[in-house]
């Protein structure tokens, strides 16, 4: 009945190569942050996005990914980390000789981004709106735990398992892309606007105070911790799966409401004047 | 129990072939529609169908056409089943079928309070799935994309399938009919009133303009790319907005009274 | 019916096992949302801040993916329509919990919140014709929703699944809880709200039972190992009118859930 419910929520999803959050769940992190802009902020990016809203470019970034002149964006999904827990620098990343961190670059991308963003008198109205929607995916897939690349614990991403009887084991990086959600809530991407939009001033104002890199970093530490659920190649029966299910349900579903309230306080800054600016430092 | 196993056996058969827009949507065509209702025409409509939204029912005629008594209604949501139908047999041109049906309904519908409940219930499920098939690229020139096979990705599926249902739920992956609804309609009155002019017949002219301007987005070796679908998609999305505020136009002109 | 299978009884099964969902988590979710809708702000807001502020929706499937890390709530009831009496423990044990809930405050964090993701998933579970279960005259042979036929996409599968998935799916593949309860909790006349919260928990298994039974007429169990081309087949007509009572029981147990707890939280 699970696999079924799964199968037929995969069907549904119609995603031929998800990467990071899926498309839906990149949906959901746009749905939030839309309702969290201030009408200011709004007017200007859907006058930029050419009257659409910022839902509507939620997984563009994906989409264009195969497309001439949008092959760059494919390092820009991943985050490289130390064992402490900083951010490794875009220049050394760049230079390893692992491929896994060498196209680690989202915080390049980000910078790049927003930085294009700040000077948009100096560049047209397509590289503005496709900048806009560089941020709108970038911030999605810093609160997704597998876009977290430790450093310290590289062969952790190989990590796979089994599950049920299912000759085939299953990639736990893969699971991150929806599975960790989608197998406990069928919520469409505007549902989780009415789960997790539900904090106060107080409590926004603490969770998007300081820079994208504090953000990153505190996320971090959080992220770090799924690896601690799985041995490799475990096997599991269905009440075993279930039971594991219910170690990061409640996690990640909640980092979905995270990143849209950045990303609203981020998008805030860039297009509202009266809002305060983030920094990616 | 033969003859329930034989239905079965043909209504499957059937579903698999022309499932118009999927339930995503047509229910966003309906629920665009329902958001531009007047008051007075939204109540005198939902207290013919149960007090359900008119979303409720926006596929009802894709699971009621392969059984008695609505098996008349299985060609109505395409123009012409196949070219021979687009005469009668001694040769005058015939209307399509959609846009005849739905001029027919508005004719019959106008003093909708002299007919029984049961008919009116019956309409209203009608209007609001046809208005947005005849809005449906490949339900215009039906006959000829029906034979039509598209490559995507490793899958070798049939155009019309993949322009109802797959289009928009790649574009939209997973959304909600209601959000999807307020994603697109965002025009204003005046851009609305535009749209909103003219007859089911110029409708479904303009439908068959955008109809061929898919179908020349295509690539020659009909292998779908994202290229094709960031083009395309914009096409769909405009004919299910335009879909939602004609067929909000004729429930008001129906029950606004 | 009665004399083919000489059913003397009827029981009316609710139970939250693992291995059995109830509802799918899409039907569960708009129970609770329907419900949420029909909350006084003081029942929303004093049941919203005994669990962690979160809406009771994001609980509505709770007790389907933690079943193996609590007491298992064991919900079997039975109704006898000649004596109109209802037994067993899943009523009995709802009620509990909803009395117990009436002094909330005096439980503990812990049991505060089960007793919660009890009532707002077994709400929905009473209200599942697919529950619906039978018992022969020596009251050992269910007849439960547990056997095979033949689904309308041609395929074999537990007419239980049907009820879990293909009446709610089926027709409208693409909403979402709110779609739903857009479509179906749409204006509802104050008249027929109170008609249908009118009476008790009782009262409205029995209902549930009464409604129901019809199902078993439509799509008679074949026994075990019953080949394919033998099995009772589901043609869409039917799908549709069991989709259509599904839709009404959803309605019925998201207007019941929030009267209980407009009672038990709305002071």
């Amino acid at each position: 009945m699970k696999r079924l419910l799964i199968s037929i929520i995969a069907l549904l999803a119609l995603s031929p190569m998800a990467k990071a959050w899926n498309g839906p769940l990149h949906a959901a992190v746009a749905e939030i942050a839309n309702v969290n802009l201030t009408p200011e902020a709004r007017k200007n990016i859907e006058a930029a996005l050419g009257n659409h809203g910022i839902v509507y470019y939620a997984h563009w970034m994906d989409d264009v990914a195969k497309t001439e002149g949008y092959k760059h964006v494919s390092k820009w999904h991943n985050v490289p980390l130390t064992a402490k827990n900083k951010i490794i620098p875009a220049k050394k990343a760049a230079k390893s000789k692992n491929g896994t961190i060498s196209k680690a670059l989202a915080m390049d991308g980000l910078a790049r981004a927003i930085a294009a963003i700040e000077n948009r008198d100096a560049i047209s109205a397509e590289e503005l709106k496709d900048n806009i929607r560089y941020v709108i995916y970038i911030v999605g897939d810093l609160h997704c735990p597998s876009h977290y690349v430790f450093t310290d614990m590289l062969e952790q991403r190989a990590l796979k398992y089994f599950y049920h009887k299912e000759k085939k084991p299953r990639s736990f990086m893969r699971f991150w892309e929806s599975e960790a959600i989608t197998s406990t809530f069928s919520w469409r991407p505007s549902e989780f606007v009415h789960q997790l939009n539900r904090l106060s001033p107080e409590q926004i104002a603490r969770l998007t105070e300081g820079s994208v890199s504090d953000w990153v970093k505190g996320n971090a530490k959080t992220y770090r911790q799924i690896y601690s659920h799985l041995t490799p190649n475990q096997h599991f029966d269905k009440k075993q799966y279930r039971i594991w299910l219910n170690n990061f349900y409640e996690m990640a579903t909640d980092q979905i409401g995270v990143a849209g309230y950045r990303l609203a306080a981020l998008l805030n800054g860039l297009f509202d004047e009266s809002e305060p600016k983030k920094s990616i430092k | 129990m033969k003859r329930t196993f034989l239905t079965t056996i043909v209504a499957l058969l059937i579903a698999g072939n022309a499932m118009a827009w999927d339930n995503r949507s047509h229910s966003t065509i309906a629920r665009i529609a329902e958001k531009h209702l007047t008051p007075r025409a939204k109540a005198n409509i939902e207290r013919y169908i149960d007090g359900h939204s008119v979303v409720y029912y926006a596929s009802w005629m894709d699971y009621n056409r392969t059984f008695p008594p609505y098996d008349v209604t299985h060609d109505w949501h395409v123009d012409y089943w196949t070219d021979a139908q687009r005469t009668d047999a001694e040769g005058n041109p015939l209307p399509p079928q959609s846009v005849d049906n739905i001029k027919r309904i508005m004719r019959e519908m106008s003093d909708f309070r002299s007919m029984p409940d049961s008919v009116v219930n019956i309409n209203i499920k009608y209007l609001v799935h046809l208005v947005g098939d005849m809005h449906c690229p490949v339900h215009v020139n039906f006959a000829k994309y029906r034979p039509l096979k598209i490559k995507w990705g490793k899958e070798q599926i049939k155009y019309h399938k993949f322009y109802d249902g797959y289009i928009i739920a790649l574009k939209h992956k997973n959304a909600s009919p209601l959000a999807l609804a307020d994603e697109l309609d965002r025009v204003d009155d005046a851009r609305r009133a535009e749209l909103q002019a003219g007859t089911p017949d110029d409708w479904h002219e303009e439908t068959l303009r955008y109809s061929t301007k898919s179908y020349e987005l295509l690539p020659e070796d009909k292998v779908i790319t994202d290229k094709y679908l960031s083009e395309v998609a914009p096409l769909a999305e405009h004919l299910l907005v335009a879909a939602g505020y004609r067929l909000a136009l004729i429930f008001n002109t129906i029950f606004d009274k | 019916m009665k004399t083919k299978l000489t059913i003397l009884t009827i029981a009316l099964s609710v139970f939250a096992a693992s291995t059995a969902w109830g509802w799918g988590r899409d039907a569960h979710a708009t129970i609770a949302y329907i419900a949420e809708r029909h909350l006084t702000p003081e029942a929303k807001q004093n049941i919203e801040a005994q669990i962690d502020g979160r809406s009771i929706v994001y609980y509505a499937s709770w007790m389907d993916n933690h079943g193996e890390e609590v007491r298992q709530w064991r919900h079997s009831v039975y109704y006898d329509p000649i004596t109109h009496k209802p037994t067993g423990t899943a009523y009995t044990e709802l009620n509990t919990t909803i009395e117990k809930l009436r002094d909330y405050k005096s439980l503990s964090e812990r049991k505060r919140k089960e007793h919660i993701y009890h009532l707002v998933h077994a709400m929905g579970d009473f209200h599942c014709p697919g529950h619906t279960y039978l018992l022969s005259a020596d009251g050992k042979t269910k007849v439960n929703t547990h056997y095979d036929v033949v689904g309308h996409d041609g395929k074999v599968t537990r007419f239980h699944t049907v009820w879990d998935l293909h009446v709610i799916r089926h027709f409208h593949s693409t909403f979402g809880y709110m779609d739903f309860a857009h479509s179906l909790d749409n204006n509802l006349s104050q008249d027929y709200i109170d008609h249908v919260t009118a009476g008790n928990l009782y009262d409205w298994l029995c209902e549930t039972c009464n409604e129901s039974l019809w199902i078993y007429d439509m799509v008679p169990k074949k026994p075990k190992g019953t080949p394919k081309a033998e099995l009772s087949r589901i043609n869409i007509v039917q799908l549709q009118e069991m989709g259509l009572l599904a839709d009404r029981q959803i309605v019925k147990a998201g207007l019941r859930l929030a009267k209980v707890i407009n009672e038990v939280f709305g002071k």
